[in-house]
C-alpha cells in the first residue's frame, strides 16, 4: 500500500499537512482497496465513540464530589464555624448532573459570582442547586436591591421587568454581621438565598435555585430548598429578625457594624 | 471577572476540576475497563490534585488527564490490582426498562470494552483522548508528555488492533464487511 497506517490513521483524524490531506482524498476517489481499509481503520472511533461517549453525561459519583467540597483553610467567609456543620449536612444529598449550568443562568444575570458550591437535587427534584459561597459585588443589580432596598418590597429589573428580586428578612449573626434573606425569580427559575454583608460585598452563604413549571407565577424554593434556607437562618441568626425601623437604621449606614 | 488571589482563585481551581470531572471521568473508565474502577482512579486523581496542587497557567483538564494516567500506568496497574472488566458486567447504566436499542448499545458497549481491554495501555490511553475526548495530536502529547510522532504510531496501532478485533463480522460495527466483495 502507498500509505502507511500511520498515515491513514492521521488522515482520520484530519492532521496530515494539507497537501497530503487532498492526496489521499484524491486516491480514494479511484482505490477500493485503499478506501475499505480506510473504513475498517474508522471503525474504531465510531465503535469507541458509541461506547463511551454518553458516559461523560452521566451524574458524577457524589463521595468524588465531595472531595472539592472540603472547607478551605483560608475560609473568606466569617461565619465559618457556623456554615461548616451546615455544609456536611448538604453532603447527605444526591447530586445532580444539570443543577450547576441551572443555577448558574439566573445567578449569572443577576450578576454573582458563584464560588464553590454544593450541587444537590432534593428527593422530590425541586432543588436544584445550592451555593455555598458566592459574591455579589457592587456591579450586580441585586447589590443595589441588597444594600438599599427595604424587606417585603419586590424590585422588577430587566428590558421587560422580567426578573423580580425582593428581599425577604434582615437580620444580624453572632459575630455582628449583617444578613439578608431574599428571593429572586426569572420566567423559569426561582432563587431563595442568604447573603451577609463583607466589606463592600455581599457574600453568598446559600443559595438556592428552583426551576418553575410551565404553568409559571411566583414560586419559591420549595420543600427541602426552603428547609435548607430556614435552617441556616436558625443558626446563625441572633436575636429576632430586624423590625423595619431598624433596617431602615442599618440601610442608611450602608450595612456597617457599629 | 478578574480573581483574586487566595481563596477565589482557590475556588476558580475547584470550579475548573467540576467542569473537567465528566471527561477525566469518562477517561478513566476507558482506562480501567470499568466503571467502578474508573470511579477508583477518578477518586485518586482528584485527591491527588488536591494535595499535589496545580502549576500556574496549566490547563486544568488536560493536566487532570495526565496525573489520571500516570497513577493508572505508574501505580495500578504497576500493583497489577487492575480487574477485567468480565464481559457482560459492568454495562448496567440505568435501572429503568430496556428497549431493544439499549440491548443493542449494551452489546455493543460490551464488546468494544471487551476489544479495548486487549489493547496495550499505551494504545488505549491515546485512542480514548484522540477517538473519545477529541483531543488533537498535539495536545495528547503535550498530556501524555511522549513526541508527537509516539502519538500517532500507537493510535495507528489501536486503529488496526481494534479493526482486526471487528473484521471477524462479529463485531459491533464491522463496515470492513460491507466493503468486501
Amino acid at each position: 500500500m502507498k500509505y502507511t497506517d500511520e498515515q491513514l490513521s492521521a488522515y482520520l483524524d484530519g492532521e496530515l499537512p494539507d497537501k497530503l490531506m487532498s492526496e489521499i482524498e484524491t486516491e480514494l476517489a479511484k482505490n477500493h482497496q485503499l478506501a475499505e481499509h480506510l473504513t475498517a481503520l474508522a471503525a474504531a472511533n465510531q465503535a469507541v465513540q458509541a461506547a463511551f461517549g454518553s458516559i461523560a453525561d452521566e451524574p458524577i459519583p457524589a463521595h468524588i464530589l465531595e472531595l472539592l467540597n472540603e472547607p478551605s483553610t483560608t475560609e473568606h467567609i466569617s461565619l465559618t464555624a457556623n456554615v461548616v456543620p451546615f455544609r456536611q449536612r448538604l453532603a447527605a444529598f444526591s447530586v445532580s448532573k444539570w443543577a450547576a449550568p441551572l443555577a448558574a443562568s439566573l445567578a449569572m444575570m443577576l450578576g454573582v459570582t458563584l464560588g464553590r458550591g454544593t450541587m444537590l437535587a432534593s428527593n422530590n427534584n425541586d432543588t436544584m442547586y445550592a451555593q455555598l459561597s458566592g459574591t455579589i459585588t457592587t456591579s450586580s443589580p441585586l447589590y443595589d436591591v441588597l444594600n438599599s432596598r427595604p424587606s417585603a418590597v419586590q424590585v422588577s429589573l430587566g428590558k421587560h421587568d422580567d426578573i423580580n428580586i425582593k428581599p425577604t428578612l434582615s437580620f444580624q449573626t453572632v459575630d455582628g454581621s449583617y444578613c439578608r434573606e431574599f428571593q429572586a425569580q426569572s420566567k423559569t427559575s426561582a432563587l431563595r438565598g442568604v447573603a451577609c454583608k463583607d466589606n463592600q460585598a455581599w457574600k453568598i452563604l446559600l443559595l438556592n435555585q428552583t426551576k418553575i413549571s410551565e404553568s409559571g407565577g411566583y414560586q419559591t424554593a420549595s420543600g427541602t430548598a426552603s428547609a435548607l434556607v430556614d435552617q441556616l437562618i436558625d443558626e446563625i441568626i441572633v436575636g429576632d429578625p430586624l423590625g423595619s425601623e431598624a433596617e431602615g437604621l442599618i440601610i442608611s449606614r450602608g450595612w456597617n457594624q457599629d | 471577572m478578574e480573581s483574586n488571589k487566595g481563596p477565589d482563585s482557590e475556588n476558580s481551581e475547584r470550579q475548573q476540576m467540576l467542569a473537567a470531572l465528566p471527561h477525566v471521568r469518562r477517561f478513566a473508565i476507558s482506562l480501567a475497563g470499568s466503571r467502578a474502577d474508573g470511579d477508583d482512579l477518578l477518586q485518586t486523581t482528584v485527591e491527588r490534585v488536591l494535595t499535589k496542587g496545580v502549576p500556574e497557567d496549566v490547563d486544568m483538564r488536560k493536566w487532570m488527564f495526565r496525573i489520571c494516567k500516570n497513577i493508572w500506568i505508574d501505580e495500578i496497574r504497576a500493583r497489577n490490582v487492575r480487574q477485567r472488566a468480565a464481559e457482560g458486567q459492568d454495562i448496567t447504566i440505568h435501572d429503568r426498562p430496556e428497549g431493544e436499542t439499549e440491548i443493542m448499545d449494551k452489546l455493543k458497549l460490551a464488546q468494544v470494552t471487551a476489544a479495548m481491554d486487549n489493547l496495550p495501555d499505551e494504545q488505549r490511553t491515546v485512542l480514548s483522548l484522540v477517538a473519545i475526548e477529541g483531543y488533537s495530536y498535539k495536545d495528547t502529547a503535550e498530556i501524555l508528555e511522549t513526541p508527537i510522532g509516539t502519538v500517532m504510531s500507537r493510535l495507528a496501532r489501536a486503529r488496526k488492533n481494534l479493526a482486526a478485533q471487528f473484521s471477524d463480522g462479529s463485531g459491533p460495527f464491522s463496515p470492513a464487511q460491507a466493503f468486501r466483495a
